[in-house]
């Protein structure tokens, strides 16, 4: 849809700037951190810390930005709710419960979002069971939904913790959401799932957008409604899950991008795409810098907490703003 | 461009049955369909167009519509719910484009011109009243250029001069067109054959000039008495 509006300079002008934006902030955030590193005087040492620790921190931060912007934006598609992401659907709580299992029995990290991904699959299923009724998914039966969901993987995960003691360090560093933990394995994977999912997700724009109207026009335009969404539970919960395993769970920023990215480029599904990847991979870089450089102290706070205290709020301002128009869907 | 042939229709939706022995709709015809509330016609016209599984068989041509694929369906059928709606502020022109064949542009504007849609092209669909809002998805149904439209109350909402205009339309339209009507006087002046539906069974089958009080009366329930009552026409 993206190709309806405005001269074809203008559109690229659009595709360029959500091309450059993440890599800008990116460069800027190399910048920031409990140590002081000057790009223009660079030491060894500064040289060293950009190399070693900032530069696949800022990399792998952009890539679980913009998995988690993208699977919000499918999310609120699929479940016809604008509340829904990663964390208020519940797929990143449930994810987490696999995640937690693969840590604490010490499987091997391949394992840990593949456990991820299925009982993410599980949870979400659940969700969804619950919250539609003939055909028709009710927004706040959803949410409700998503929040016991959360809450049961929250006593799942505490049990773990109290059955594996040994595993309880790692797992609680884990499940604060971060970026601790980086190697370029980790930034392959998480890569490549990005870019083989949002490939995937582009090349079905038009169907995406017809996804937008009602179950029953969507038919009738010649798209397989429920395959369609089945389809596209995988995808995205496969993105939330991958970035679950590898960052724990980073709630909000699939909540807070489709909406700013639609409220801007309106609603064509693969602007929405483009530009939710592009505005969360920023999203979530600015948020680990803000957290790594907030401390006067050199501490950092876990990215989670930066992104739950924006999303938080954002996540109240839709329930205020659009309350009639949510209970009325 | 062939025509619809149903046998042994039966389709079961929750508690609802609806039963429907035989049925020829021959292409480029005009048909009606009426009766009470939950009488059946949008499972009917759901079923027609092999949104709805069904026993028995729907036939368009000699192909049955429930071995069509989802997308040969939406070359062959245009349907229209009762109660469309789209989730994001799409504009008016995303949101009549899409599903439209791009290869006839002209047909395109001819259709935002017969739903008066040109001044509000690239007004989000979240900004626009309930009728105009009706007036966009219908455009879209009709954009779809498939020869058989199956409409569940296109004009519900729609101002007089707008359901005049469309339903003149409809009725030149060399395709194959089932409307859900509620208004008979309305529905009488623009098609030509009616099947009344009565608690998920065809009541009647008739042309319009058979349709008269007495089956009005059988059909609804009600006392119905023939009197004068106004004619609206684009032509003035």
């Amino acid at each position: 849809m993206g190709d309806s509006k405005g001269g074809g300079g203008v559109i690229k002008k659009r595709y360029l700037f959500a091309l450059i934006l993440p890599l800008v902030v990116g460069g800027v955030s190399l910048f920031v951190g409990s140590v002081k590193v000057s790009p223009f005087h660079l030491t060894g040492e500064g040289l060293y810390i950009l190399k070693t620790f900032r530069f696949p921190r800022v990399v792998f931060a952009l890539i679980n930005g913009a998995l988690l912007g993208v699977s919000g934006c499918v999310y609120q598609l699929i479940l016809r709710n604008p509340l829904a992401d990663g964390f208020t659907t519940g797929a990143a709580g449930s994810s987490a419960v696999g995640a937690v299992v693969a840590i604490s029995l010490g499987l091997p990290i391949g394992y840990v979002p593949v456990l991820a991904l299925v009982s993410g699959l599980l949870g979400l299923f659940l969700v969804y069971r619950i919250s539609s009724r003939g055909g028709l998914i009710n927004p706040v039966t959803m949410i409700l939904a998503g929040v016991v969901v959360n809450i049961i993987s929250s006593s799942v995960i505490g049990f773990l913790k109290y059955a594996f003691e040994e595993s309880v360090t790692a797992v609680v560093f884990w499940l604060m959401g971060g970026f601790y933990a980086v190697s370029y394995s980790k930034i392959a994977f998480a890569f490549l799932v990005f870019v083989a999912g949002f490939l995937f997700l582009i090349s079905r724009g038009s169907t995406l957008d017809v996804l937008s109207f009602d179950d029953l026009s969507a038919k009738s335009m010649g798209v397989d409604v429920d395959r369609m969404r089945l389809v596209l539970f995988v995808v995205s919960t496969l993105f939330v899950a991958v970035s679950v395993s590898f960052c724990g769970i980073i709630g909000f920023v699939g909540l807070i991008v489709p909406h700013i990215v639609r409220a801007i480029f309106g609603a064509g599904m693969r602007d929405n795409l483009l530009f939710s990847a592009s505005f969360g991979a920023s999203l979530l870089c600015l948020s680990d810098a803000l957290s790594r450089s907030v401390i006067p102290s050199g501490g950092e706070l876990p990215v989670g907490i930066v992104t739950s205290i924006f999303g938080g709020g954002f996540f109240l301002y839709l329930l205020i703003r659009r309350q009639r128009e949510l209970w009325h869907v | 461009m062939y025509d619809l042939r149903v046998s042994g229709l039966c389709v079961e939706r929750g508690g609802f049955r609806l039963g429907l022995s035989r049925l020829f709709i021959g292409y480029g015809e005009k048909v009606a369909v009426m009766g009470e509330n939950g009488s059946g016609k949008s499972t009917l016209l759901l079923s027609l167009c092999g949104m709805l599984s069904f026993r028995g068989e729907v036939l368009y041509g000699d192909k049955p519509v429930s071995a069509l694929s989802f997308r040969e369906r939406a070359r062959i059928f245009s349907y229209l719910p009762q109660n469309p709606e789209i989730l994001f502020p799409y504009t008016v022109e995303e949101i009549v484009s899409l599903g439209f064949d791009r290869s006839d542009k002209d047909f395109l504007k001819e259709v935002f011109s017969l739903f008066e849609l040109e001044a509000m092209k690239k007004a989000r669909i979240t900004e626009l009243s309930g009728g105009e809002k009706k007036r966009v998805f219908i455009a879209r149904a009709v954009a779809q250029s498939a020869p058989i439209l199956f409409l569940d109350e296109p004009t519900s909402s729609l101002d007089v001069r707008h359901r005049v205009r469309f339903l003149e339309y409809l009725k030149e339209l060399k395709k194959t067109v089932c409307c859900v009507m509620h208004d008979v006087n309305e529905a009488l002046r623009y098609f030509d054959r009616f099947l009344f539906l009565k608690k998920g069974e065809l009541v009647y089958d008739l042309k319009k000039e058979e349709v008269n009080e007495e089956v009005l009366s059988d059909v609804f329930d009600v006392a119905v008495s023939s009197c004068q009552c106004f004619v609206f026409s684009c032509s003035r």
